[in-house]
């Protein structure tokens, strides 16, 4: 008697393996274990190549991404990793930014050539942050590794942009994270971030996590956490509001990828404790390249099919 | 004298026309009739059997409803960038078009006749309308037949039907159709086209039904009719799940 390994997806409309759905789920949840990303970007192309239709493939990710956060979160917790009172700003922040980025991308799409403008500007921000990351945490990992007199003893100058943070009004102590800043920052880079994450379509941990990195100066395993509890709260929202409004959301293969997905979270947390911060950083901007370059390829190759279905990432 | 030759030519007359008609009549019966999909259910085989006039080809098409397909079309702007571009809609297209025969369409279609051409894929052009919120649509329905056969909802195959032996005048067929597990509910109808010299001289047709049955129906009936209540219920076991597999691994790690 063989085991049955195909599943019928009532909302997607179509059968899937079991185990090549396991597989994903564990691949991405991995990821977004180590690197504190949700993964939407990785998960909702390998859906659609998987005979999932677009829509269905973003929401019914936003539905797995909720139980891979939580046992990220809880992972990263358990690791005292997880700042709340910076993480619960960044949500408030982000929640505003969004609402206003869905207004935003609206009036865009008025204007027309909105989605030239979102995957130009898609492309340019992962290119401008993943090379950053890359060659920021390349320099630290020499200087780290085999060059100790270049830590030479003196008072460090801090940076304009350090001074101008301590100007700011509200200061409050985070502790977790190690840094005083200004209430304002977490809730104003909140925004931003949600705003383009609205227009781009996009859970927003590639754009949260380096500037929770470079902007909020928390340190990576923190951020990590951090990011995984806010997303978690993002894409609980998404995930109701897309089985209310566009029944979109299929559960069953949520919960099939949910699966291999928070055990793959749990597995990242374990090893990404096991990588130092730079590491991290130098994994998530090649990450973030490989991306950028994937994107930049669709954008200039022709497309098998010059036609596409409404909706999806 | 004259009137007995009148009678005879007459009733000669109306012995051969239905002779030809008797010959020139399919019959199909289609099983399952009711396709059921279940947890399960990764697609399935539609068996056609029947007779038609014993010197016709068979051509069997699985055909879905028409439906209006709301999309975009893909262009390069700048001359360097591929992006979405025009709305465009296709109405009248069926959902689903599988298209069998005992030899090659090509072949069939290249002997003559108009019929065999309106009954593979690229028949539907002509019942299909295309709308678009910008400028031209040339290419658009070949593209579109490319993206359904990529998804599998659109396919000619040939050699999936085969011949039983011939008596008056008829021959017996049996076509088994590989159904897409990529299918939704819905009314479908299994057409028999019996084809002589590239002409359809005979039609068989007959509905199949397919429906969610159990667990999926379940879930379907959930999302659709209380899709608020779903979406919560969706987040709060996603939640569950996360924290159940959480404490597993704080258990196997405190140990």
């Amino acid at each position: 008697m063989s085991i049955p390994l195909h599943l019928y997806l009532p909302i997607a409309g179509n059968s899937v393996n079991m185990l090549v759905i396991l597989g994903l789920g564990g691949g991405v949840g991995l990821l977004s274990g180590i690197f504190g990303v949700g993964g939407g970007f990785l998960m909702t192309p390998l859906l659609i190549m998987f005979g999932i239709p677009p829509t269905v493939a973003a929401a019914s990710d936003s539905n797995q991404i909720v139980g891979a956060s939580t046992s990220g979160t809880l992972a990263h917790f358990r690791l005292g990793n997880v700042d709340f009172k910076m993480g619960l700003l960044l949500l408030a922040g982000g929640v505003a930014g969004g609402t206003v980025g869905v207004q935003i991308i609206k009036v865009l799409r008025q204007l027309g050539n909105a989605d030239f403008l979102i995957n130009v500007s898609y492309v340019l921000m992962l290119g401008i942050i993943g090379s950053y990351m890359f060659a920021e945490s390349l320099q630290s990992l020499r200087k780290t590794q085999g060059r100790p007199h270049a830590h030479a003893p003196g008072v460090k100058k801090e940076s304009l942009y350090g001074r101008a943070v301590k100007i700011l009004p509200w200061q409050m102590e985070f502790k977790r994270s190690g840094v005083r800043l200004s209430v304002l920052m977490p809730l104003v880079l909140g925004v931003l971030v949600g705003i383009l994450a609205a227009i781009m379509g996009v859970g927003g941990g590639f754009i949260m996590v380096p500037v929770m990195v470079y902007m909020l100066r928390m340190p990576m395993h923190v951020v990590v956490g951090t990011s995984l509890f806010q997303i978690l709260f993002t894409c609980m929202n998404v995930t109701i509001m897309q089985a209310w409004r566009n029944h979109t959301v299929d559960f069953i293969l949520a919960l099939v990828l949910l699966i291999g997905s928070s055990i793959g979270a749990q597995l990242g947390a374990k090893l990404g404790k096991k990588l130092r911060g730079d590491q991290l950083k130098i994994l998530l901007a090649s990450l973030v390249l490989v991306v950028m370059v994937k994107m930049l390829y669709e954008l200039l190759a022709r497309p098998e099919v010059l036609l596409a279905y409404v909706g999806g990432h | 004298m004259k009137i007995g030759h009148f009678i005879l030519f007459a009733a000669f007359c109306l012995f051969t026309v239905s002779t030809a008609a008797a010959q020139d009549v399919a019959r199909m019966t289609a099983e399952p009739q009711a396709i059921n999909i279940g947890a399960l259910y990764n697609g399935t085989t539609l068996t056609a059997k029947g007779s038609l006039p014993a010197d016709s080809e068979a051509i069997v098409r699985f055909m879905g409803t028409s439906c209006e397909l709301h999309m975009k079309q893909r262009g390069k702007v700048g001359g360097i960038v591929w992006m979405n571009l025009d709305s465009i809609t296709f109405k009248g297209a069926p959902s689903v078009c599988l298209v069998s025969s005992a030899v090659d369409l090509k072949r069939l279609e290249a002997n003559g006749g108009a019929s065999i051409r309106i009954l593979r894929l690229s028949g539907l052009k002509g019942s299909v309308l295309i709308e678009t919120s910008g400028g031209g649509h040339e290419d658009a329905f070949e593209e579109f037949l490319k993206l359904k056969q990529k998804e599998g909802l659109y396919r000619e195959m040939f050699g999936n039907i085969s011949y039983g032996s011939a008596s008056e005048g008829q021959k017996t067929f049996l076509a088994e159709v590989p159904i897409p597990s990529r299918l939704s509910p819905g009314a479908y109808m299994v057409e028999l086209d019996a084809v002589r010299n590239g002409e359809v001289i005979a039609r068989a047709e007959q509905p199949v039904t397919v429906k969610l049955v159990g667990f999926p129906a379940l879930l379907a009936g959930l999302a659709f009719g209380h899709s608020a209540l779903y979406g919560i219920l969706a987040t709060i076991i996603a939640l569950l799940a996360g924290l159940a597999i959480g404490l597993v691994f704080q258990g196997r790690g405190s140990h």
